[in-house]
């Protein structure tokens, strides 16, 4: 009997891990082509096709192996469709788990991306884990261009999305969060919009800005200017500069390094106006001064006002402007609905209210010159 | 006492040249002394037995007199029956029969070639006692008493093998050895029937539990680690005829234990049995891990090295889990040839071993660098617990396979299945993962890493242990 019981514990659990497995089989990892990059655009008539951009290991000459890299594209009434349509011109399977980013063009953006994205969550292929990002030029050109800093388009893009610390200025977005935004709130998602760079001595990519996206339509394009403004109102400024007028000298400039940096939002509403406050505390430090700088209490002070009112000044004319165009892109809408589940605003929420910062920029170093050489 | 029969012993010792029988003719009758030429002292026999006796022939009919007075021989002994006469000659004494009387005694003359006291092979250190077991029991339970002064060591002889006659000794401190766990191994070892006992592996497999590849029954070399284990309250069996003793119980956490963590740097000894336990893990597990990763679930690992694996494997026209299995098998052939080769090939053929394993077989397409890499791994580390060698063997291949068909989920029931394996085995009635995964007290505080001495040197057992009935 107990005998008859262990194998009856063991059976379960062995048939049990099969139902687990789920749809993944055994495949050899040389005979798959791993997706890196994955572009969707729309023809003329509103139909996907997709641009694909793949690694896989062949046979090298010297019998060491080498890395190909595979670019595809396939079309159809529906993505998926499109996605069996690229499998059909490629030698190995297209495999999606180490995909990196999901670009969508301007057009297919501008069209609506809400009949794409269901395939993407759907499959258990493809990841939350990759970044969205809009493309704004021709999608041919980006995925034959050969890009000296990396082979593979998908790896080159993550890349340049996670050194984003070095500016306060560009807009980040994985596909998890992007999922989250488009049924919260307002449902406005603000994506990345990556381009060539325009003044570059060789092709080079950059992120330029964000797309706003509302509804699954992009219907705005946030400048890489009023990047700054809106990553400190939304909490997502980690790193980056801040570049005010010199105090000793009105022609020139110093530039102060980001640190840290902490937004707290507060909301509240009188019946009347939504009030909205942001509360931004930065902590820097001093990076250069154009010509020279004496470091005089009055001086540090001057930099520590004018940072504190360019911040102000960036917020405010960001959301004036959007405010403008009624669109939500600062996640009021989900504060109000945290804070008062039960009131439905009519209208859009920005439309009523009132935005105030509060800024407070602490210089934690003026700096000393430490390397001679 | 029956009288002890010359004639019964000459026929069944027949045609056995090295058996001898000398005659000393007396006034009363006949002395007989047997003994066997390779086994005895021939020179002690002859200048302190037969040459007193030849002198004291006026006095032989008192024996008790010859016994106390003419034989300076430091063992005497009285013979009750004509097999007991017999086995004292097979054991290497004299045995003198006196025609005149019913009474017969032996004198022990050991003096059989005998290997000196060397350096155990298999169990090698750094720092501390160098001397091992030799095949003959008696130096055996003379190194283990030098160690142990103590009165309460004891060692009970007791004789397996129906046509072999091995001497085995029961050996223990009575007090810290628990009664029940004495009793257990006496019962078992007594009630072994083997017609012959050759090494301690035949108590090994009496005592230990059955369909498994892990030693539940520990051996060793050195005296001091079977000192050490006898202190802390277990029981060592010798067999005469083989330098290993056996130890009981034996718990897993003991693989990971060598001599060297109590007598080098503790601090150094901590990190080397945290390093040879994660080599535990990774011996056990990274094969499996590797096959489920890079054949089912691409999504867990980096990019890069998914690039770099892709790419190493192009060209290999195996499917991952044959060309894991057969690089595992060439590690085997590889580590068996160099177990059996004398050293001086044997290091030759690691040479040539590499040199297939790790370049020709990549050549050849019949390998990738990585799975390479992966299988080495798992080997060289299973090197670092050589007592469960052939138990990590086995498993990691039970493991790969789960892994090959169900990926992850594969690995986890081969994983499971491996502890739960573990966790049902019993060394002497004892868990075998003692004190891990029991509700003993925790007394073991010699586990994942060595404490002080001071703290550690004292019984395994629970204090209920020494109370408990068989």
């Amino acid at each position: 009997m107990k005998k008859y019981k262990k194998m009856l514990v063991i059976s379960s659990i062995i048939m049990n891990c099969f139902i687990m497995s789920s749809c993944f089989s055994y495949k050899d990892i040389n005979r798959i082509s791993f997706v890196t990059a994955m572009m969707i655009d729309v023809d003329d008539s509103g139909s996907p096709v997709i641009y694909a951009e793949a690694f896989k290991g062949t046979r090298g000459e010297t019998g060491q192996g080498m890395d190909q890299r595979v670019l595809v594209k396939g079309k159809g009434k529906t993505i998926f469709e499109a996605a069996r349509d690229m499998n059909a011109v490629s030698s190995y399977k297209l495999n999606y788990t180490q995909n990196k980013v999901i670009l969508f063009t301007q057009k297919a953006a501008e069209f609506g991306v809400g009949d794409f994205i269901d395939f993407l969550d759907r499959d258990q292929e493809f990841l939350l884990r990759p970044y969205i990002t809009i493309y704004t030029g021709d999608p041919e050109k980006l995925m034959t261009t050969d890009l000296i800093q990396e082979k593979y388009i998908g790896i080159l893009i993550r890349q340049i999305i996670e050194n984003i610390g070095a500016s306060s200025r560009a807009v980040t977005l994985t596909f998890n969060d992007f999922y989250n935004q488009r049924l919260m709130g307002d449902k406005t998602n603000v994506v990345t919009i990556i381009d060539f760079k325009k003044d570059a001595l060789e092709a080079k990519l950059e992120i330029n800005g964000g797309a706003v996206i509302k509804k699954d339509k992009m219907i705005s394009i946030l400048a890489k200017q009023e990047g700054q403004g809106y990553n400190f109102l939304l909490n997502h400024t980690k790193s980056g500069t801040l570049e005010i007028t010199n105090p000793c000298d009105i022609n020139k400039f110093v530039t102060l390094e980001i640190l840290k940096s902490k937004t707290k939002t507060e909301i509240s509403y009188d019946g009347d106006i939504v009030h909205l406050k942001k509360k931004v505390k930065v902590k820097v430090d001093f990076g250069e001064a154009q010509k020279s700088i004496i470091f005089t209490k009055e001086n540090i002070n001057k930099i520590q006002e004018q940072s504190e009112e360019n911040i102000v000044k960036a917020c405010n004319i960001l959301f004036e402007k959007y405010k403008g165009m009624g669109i939500d892109i600062f996640d009021i809408q989900e504060k109000f609905d945290e804070k008062y589940p039960k009131i439905k605003i009519q209208g859009d929420i920005i439309n009523k209210t009132q935005l105030k910062v509060e800024v407070e920029v602490e210089i934690m170093n003026t700096g000393d010159v430490k390397n001679f050489q | 006492m029956d009288k002890i029969d010359i004639n019964y012993i000459k026929e069944k010792l027949k045609n056995s040249y090295d058996v001898k029988y000398r005659e000393i003719q007396c006034d009363v009758g006949t002395i007989y002394g047997v003994f066997i030429d390779d086994l005895c002292d021939s020179k002690f026999i002859s200048e302190y037995i037969f040459n007193p006796l030849i002198q004291n022939k006026v006095n032989t009919v008192d024996l008790e007199y010859i016994k106390r007075e003419v034989l300076p021989a430091n063992s005497i002994g009285d013979i009750n029956s004509n097999d007991e006469a017999i086995y004292h000659i097979l054991s290497g004494d004299l045995v003198l029969v006196f025609s005149f009387t019913n009474k017969s005694f032996y004198c022990e003359a050991k003096g059989y070639a005998r290997r000196g006291v060397g350096i155990p092979v298999t169990e090698n250190v750094v720092k501390g006692p160098r001397e091992g077991f030799t095949e003959a029991f008696v130096d055996n339970v003379s190194l283990i008493r030098r160690k142990i002064k103590n009165p309460s060591l004891k060692f009970e002889t007791i004789i397996l093998g129906n046509k072999s006659n091995t001497v085995t000794v029961l050996c223990f401190i009575e007090g810290v050895a628990p009664k029940k766990l004495v009793d257990y191994i006496r019962k078992k070892v007594t009630n072994i029937k083997l017609e012959f006992m050759l090494d301690t592996n035949y108590i090994e497999e009496a005592l230990k539990n059955t369909n498994t590849a892990f030693d539940t029954i520990g051996t060793t070399e050195k005296p001091d680690v079977a000192a050490a284990k006898l202190l802390e309250g277990r029981v060592a069996i010798i067999v005469d005829g083989t330098p290993f003793v056996v130890t009981a119980p034996y718990f897993f956490i003991d693989n990971f234990q060598t001599p060297d963590d109590y007598y080098a740097n503790k601090y150094f000894a901590n990190a080397s049995r945290i390093m040879r336990l994660v080599s535990f893990v990774l011996a056990s597990l990274v094969s499996g891990l590797y096959m489920a990763f890079s054949t089912f679930h691409f999504s867990l690992i980096p990019t890069i090295i998914t690039l770099r694996l892709a790419v190493t494997r192009a060209g290999v026209p195996f499917p991952t889990v044959i060309e894991v299995l057969l690089m595992t098998f060439f590690f085997q052939l590889l580590r068996e040839a160099g177990i059996r080769l004398p050293q001086v090939i044997g290091q030759a053929m690691s040479i040539v071993g590499a040199l297939l394993l790790g370049d020709a077989a990549v050549g050849a397409g019949l390998a990738s660098q990585t799975t390479i890499l992966i299988v080495a791994l798992s080997s060289i580390a299973s090197f670092l617990v050589p007592k469960i060698y052939g138990a990590l063997y086995i498993w990691n291949i039970v493991i790969i396979l789960f892994s090959s068909v169900l990926g992850l989920p594969g690995f986890y029931i081969g994983f499971f299945m491996f502890i739960s394996h573990m966790s049902g085995l019993e060394s002497c009635g004892y868990p075998y993962l003692f004190p891990l995964g029991t509700l003993e007290s925790f007394k073991f505080k010699d586990l994942f890493y060595r404490k002080d001495l001071s703290s550690i040197s004292n019984s395994i057992f629970d204090k209920d242990d020494y109370n408990e009935e068989v």
